[in-house]
């Protein structure tokens, strides 16, 4: 298997986990009673959101 | 105010913070730059013509390929290597869209790592493009970062093991594609760019490869010419011609470290047949102690805070209040190659390489650059590519 190939592969996963700490703060954004959690969350999510739509 | 109100007002204001983002970094990753080859173009080929490692890929870049009517040597431009040092693309621009080949072939690639002019240095605030008027309007280039973006080269190794030398670099330099030389077929983007660029430097028999950079003030290596020892000789006159003649800051030259992998004066040289040549002029807007990192300092190269530093001696190369305007810059690196050239034609005469139409220091200096660039809506559109 060529690097290329394993590059892909492990570059997927980390798309998987991004998603997965997305969703994560999208959980928390939803329960949180405290406005500025909900401030902090939704700053958080925006290089997430960035990166699965890959523009940076 | 409600909790539930709050919170859609907060994700209102985050939405709008990644749309408007978002927005900017797509504008400045698929903006396309115009280029009108010169009336004497013989033929555009992609780098994947060469070798199909990458084919497919962002850096499956044009190369225009300029035949003399009298055969003669090869010369290959490289531009864009490092996207933070725009006078390296203006540089082979200024050919691609100027030169008349007397005698012998030119072959330009004006960028020859496009993924890393697609999205600037991060946490750096750098401007995304780069502007110069011209009589026919404002011409707008890319404006990148050192190293190919992660978004098509990722994830980095935990050490960056060069092949085939086996040396140790930092890991970020794999994607750095004067780090990745001879580079490789099944490799990284880097290395397999370098490959495909090493195949065209064999496949089209080149006598002299260039590689246009900047660099920071505070870099040892700076306004200097950096060549494999093949070409030593030509180096050095060129380096006294120029100084003597033409530069007002003297133009250095150094040998290519033998011990140090991956960069084209060395690797290139070791490699294939062809003499390996790379340029360094000063870039205030690289130094780590500048000010506004803005586009007014990439092209007029004035910043106090550099200068202040030059005060106090810590800096490889002089600036003053007129600071390095890229009008300098980029005169600096053409004339230096038409003097190895110059210099070449008259110790290796059976690889001469004649070029017209090239403007010279004193005219880059005093027209500005615009004037050198062709207007891409008025040209023939069989002239007219897009990097």
């Amino acid at each position: 298997m060529d690097m290329l190939t394993i590059n892909s592969v492990v570059m997927i996963l980390y798309y998987f986990i991004t998603t997965f700490f997305l969703l994560a703060m999208v959980r928390n954004f939803i329960v949180t009673r405290d406005v500025q959690e909900a401030l902090l969350y939704a700053v958080v999510m925006i290089p997430f959101v960035l990166r699965l739509l890959r523009l940076k | 105010m409600n909790i539930r109100t709050a919170k859609l007002i907060i994700l209102l204001f985050a939405g709008s913070c990644a749309a408007i983002a978002g927005s900017l970094f797509k504008e400045h990753m698929e903006y396309k730059e115009a280029v009108v080859a010169s009336p004497f173009l013989s033929e555009v080929r992609k780098l994947s013509d060469y070798s199909d490692a990458v084919k497919g890929s962002v850096n499956d870049a044009n190369v225009y390929i300029f035949n003399g009517p009298t055969p003669g040597g090869t010369v290959v431009l490289l531009g864009g290597t490092h996207p933070e040092e725009p006078v390296a693309n203006l540089s082979a621009q200024i050919f691609t869209e100027n030169v008349h080949p007397v005698q012998g072939r030119v072959i330009v690639i004006n960028r020859i790592n496009t993924s890393a002019s697609m999205a600037t240095r991060m946490g750096e605030a750098y401007p995304r493009f780069y502007h110069i008027s011209t009589p026919w309007g404002v011409k707008k280039w890319r404006y990148g970062d050192r190293l190919a973006t992660p978004l098509h080269s990722w994830p980095d190794p935990e050490v960056y093991v060069h092949y085939p030398s086996g040396q140790n670099l930092a890991y970020m330099d794999v994607r750095n594609a004067n780090r990745t030389w001879p580079g490789r077929h099944d490799g990284l983007l880097c290395e397999r760019t370098n490959y495909a660029l090493m195949e065209l430097i064999r496949k089209e028999k080149a006598d002299i490869v260039m590689d246009f950079h900047e660099a920071e003030l505070e870099y040892a290596v700076e306004n200097t010419i950096v060549v494999h020892e093949k070409g030593q000789s030509v180096a050095a006159m060129a380096s006294m011609m120029l100084t003597s003649q033409t530069f007002d800051v003297p133009i250095g030259m150094e040998f290519s470290p033998k011990a140090l992998h991956g960069l084209s004066h060395r690797e290139v040289g070791d490699h294939s047949d062809a003499v390996s040549y790379l340029v360094e002029v000063a870039e205030p807007m690289l130094d780590r102690i500048r000010g506004i990192t803005d586009e007014e300092l990439l092209m007029s190269g004035k910043d106090r805070f550099v200068m202040k530093a030059g005060e106090y001696k810590l800096l490889y190369s002089p600036i003053d209040e007129s600071g390095w305007p890229v009008e300098k810059r980029t005169a600096r690196h053409v004339a230096t190659l038409m003097t190895i050239l110059q210099v070449n034609n008259m110790l290796a005469p059976e690889k001469t390489i004649i070029l017209e139409g090239i403007p010279d220091y004193r005219e880059i200096t005093e027209n500005g650059l615009g004037a050198f660039f062709q207007n891409p809506d008025e040209a023939p559109q069989e002239r007219v590519f897009y990097d």
